[in-house]
């Protein structure tokens, strides 16, 4: 052992006297940062080039980005009371109360990516009306004769009451 | 000296009495009030009594419609009429007054009835109810989410599941006596003395007329008349005898006939000209049109705004001849409205309210001059109906 301990000794001063610690400190951190670029585990690196993102999200600080504010960009075609409001949030529901599986749709512009985004708006249920934060833009919305594009039903339907709440806002995909 | 204190105090004692015996008398019997009264409504309705229907979206549970003789502002009367309410249905003869209504056990939960609830008109008092299934449509106010077939026979009430169908209840023997499926269309528009429109995502509308057993007699679709994507029709129409005209979002008047069972259609026209088109002037609100069939007279609810602004109160109403479909008057209204209604007689009304404003507010109807403001009208007042008899 103190065979090993002394060539140890002997070569790290031999490197010190020819490298200033500096460059030394460079070189590790290559070595370092190509080590991270390289696939250590596959299943990892899938993981990581696929993780799915949220929409990105206005500064919270301008009405399309505040999640509490009629005019945040996912309310584009919403029209009812915004479950942030209430205890919820822009996709849960408050609690208690129980997401309706059936939905009508929107189309809404991200003012961050410039890209159209398809919003699910479901209806909480189960409570009197929550009565905060009203929101009614309607952008794109038709008659209740086409459904699936009026905000003008109470959409708590596949639930165990009819009874209406509030509204969440569910970003389900990007439109074509 | 005490002669005369005593002389004094005899006198005064005497002028005491007389003055009780004359001017203190016992006070006559007094009439009590008999406790117990509940007022009666007259035999026939008054020419300017108006229904305020009102779903209360503050607290859907609490639906209400309110009675309002509109000549003297008197508040008459009040239906509760539970949760989800959208409006009456009123039939042709007076008596009975018919409501698609909602319950749950739990007042938000627990198991779910749906009835159409009878009241007297005269009492406002429950007679009876007939169970319906359990799916009427739950949605904003409009006026055609239950309706009566022009003999007053059935009546049909919009379901939404969301499968859409109507169920048909027989006014007569007092019960639900079947579903008819409208897949793809929506609501019923009375057409007829057996008959009903429904107006479909097609474009279209169709006719059903029912059998005497409440059964489709026959059925026929209409050809595509509005396109649902570049210009679609409000679910809002107003009803004008054998014909019923809808406005399109853009102020283009559809008008469908239905007259011995055939539908046809009349030329469209436009509420709005290039120069209102220019100022942002659109229809909007929750009842925006109404009809005076005698003077035919169309009223439309406008306002300005952009595009996808249909649900906008309105700050105008615009009247029509609806003989050359030219506008012959404006009127500023006083506060947004987000529906209006007219009463039929020579001296018309118009009757105005807005949910955010528990108000009826009272126009003459020929001038536009405010009559009259009643407050404290309901809680969220939302569409206004005409009684019939």
């Amino acid at each position: 052992m103190k065979y090993i301990d002394r060539w140890f000794e002997r070569s790290s001063r031999a490197v010190a006297r020819r490298v200033s610690r500096r460059t030394l400190l460079a070189r590790f951190s290559s070595v370092l940062l190509g080590g991270a670029a390289l696939p250590l585990l596959p299943v990892a690196r899938g993981a990581e080039s696929n993780a799915p993102q949220p929409p990105p999200d206005p500064d919270p600080e301008t009405p399309e980005g505040n999640r509490l504010d009629c005019n945040y960009w996912r309310y584009c075609a919403i029209d009812g009371y915004l479950c942030g409001c209430c205890g919820g949030s822009v996709s849960s529901c408050p609690p208690g109360t129980e997401m309706s599986p059936v939905t009508w749709i929107g189309t809404c512009r991200n003012p961050v990516d410039d890209i159209d985004y398809i919003v699910s708006y479901n209806d909480c249920c189960g409570k009197s009306t929550c009565n905060r934060c009203f929101c009614s833009r309607s952008e794109g919305e038709k008659p209740v004769y086409y459904p699936a594009k009026t905000g003008h039903i109470n959409w708590c339907i596949g639930t165990q009451t009819n009874v209406y709440h509030c509204s969440a806002a569910n970003v389900i995909g990007r439109a074509l | 000296m005490r002669s005369h204190i005593t002389l004094t105090t005899v006198s005064g004692f005497l002028a005491l009495l007389l003055f009780n015996s004359v001017f203190a008398a016992d006070p006559p019997a007094l009439l009590t009030d008999r406790v117990g009264i509940v007022e009666t409504l007259p035999e026939k309705p008054g020419p300017h009594w108006v229904w305020v229907s009102d779903m209360v979206w503050i607290a859907m549970t609490d639906g209400r419609a309110t009675l309002i003789d509109a000549d003297t502002g008197a508040m008459l009367g009040m239906l509760s009429t539970g949760y989800t309410f959208n409006s009456l249905s009123l039939p042709r003869k007076y008596g009975e007054i018919y409501s698609a209504e909602t319950y749950y056990s739990r007042y938000t939960r627990g198991e779910r009835t749906d009835v159409v609830t009878i009241y007297d008109s005269r009492n406002l008092t429950p007679v009876t109810e007939i169970e319906i299934p359990p799916k009427r449509a739950s949605t904003t106010p409009k006026l055609s989410t239950a309706s009566l077939t022009d003999d007053d026979r059935f009546m049909a009430i919009w379901n939404y599941t969301p499968a859409q169908s109507l169920s048909i209840v027989d006014l007569e023997s007092r019960e639900f006596v079947g579903e008819v499926a409208t897949p793809g269309c929506a609501l019923a528009f009375p057409s007829g003395p057996r008959h009903f429109l429904v107006l479909c995502g097609s474009g279209t509308v169709e006719l059903i007329e029912l059998d005497d057993q409440g059964q489709v007699r026959e059925r026929s679709k209409s050809e595509q008349f509005f396109d649902v994507e570049t210009d679609p029709v409000t679910e809002k129409g107003v009803r004008d005898g054998d014909r019923w005209h809808f406005v399109s979002y853009e102020g283009a008047i559809h008008t469908v006939n239905v007259v011995d069972g055939k539908v046809s259609f009349d030329p469209t026209w436009s509420l709005v000209t290039e120069d209102d088109r220019e100022d942002s002037w659109r229809i909007g609100g929750i009842q925006h049109l109404a009809v005076h069939s005698a003077n035919q007279k169309l009223y439309a609810l406008m306002h300005q705004g952009p595009k996808d602004t249909h649900h906008q109160f309105g700050t105008e109403v615009w009247v029509y001849d609806l003989r050359d479909q030219r506008r012959v008057q404006r009127f500023v209204l006083n506060g947004a409205a987000a529906s209006i209604q007219v009463s039929q007689d020579g001296q018309p009304l118009m009757y105005a309210v807005n949910p955010d404003v528990a108000e009826l507010v009272i126009y003459d109807a020929q001038t536009g001059a405010h009559q009259r403001t009643v407050s404290e009208i309901s809680i969220t007042p939302s569409l206004l109906q005409l009684p019939t008899g």
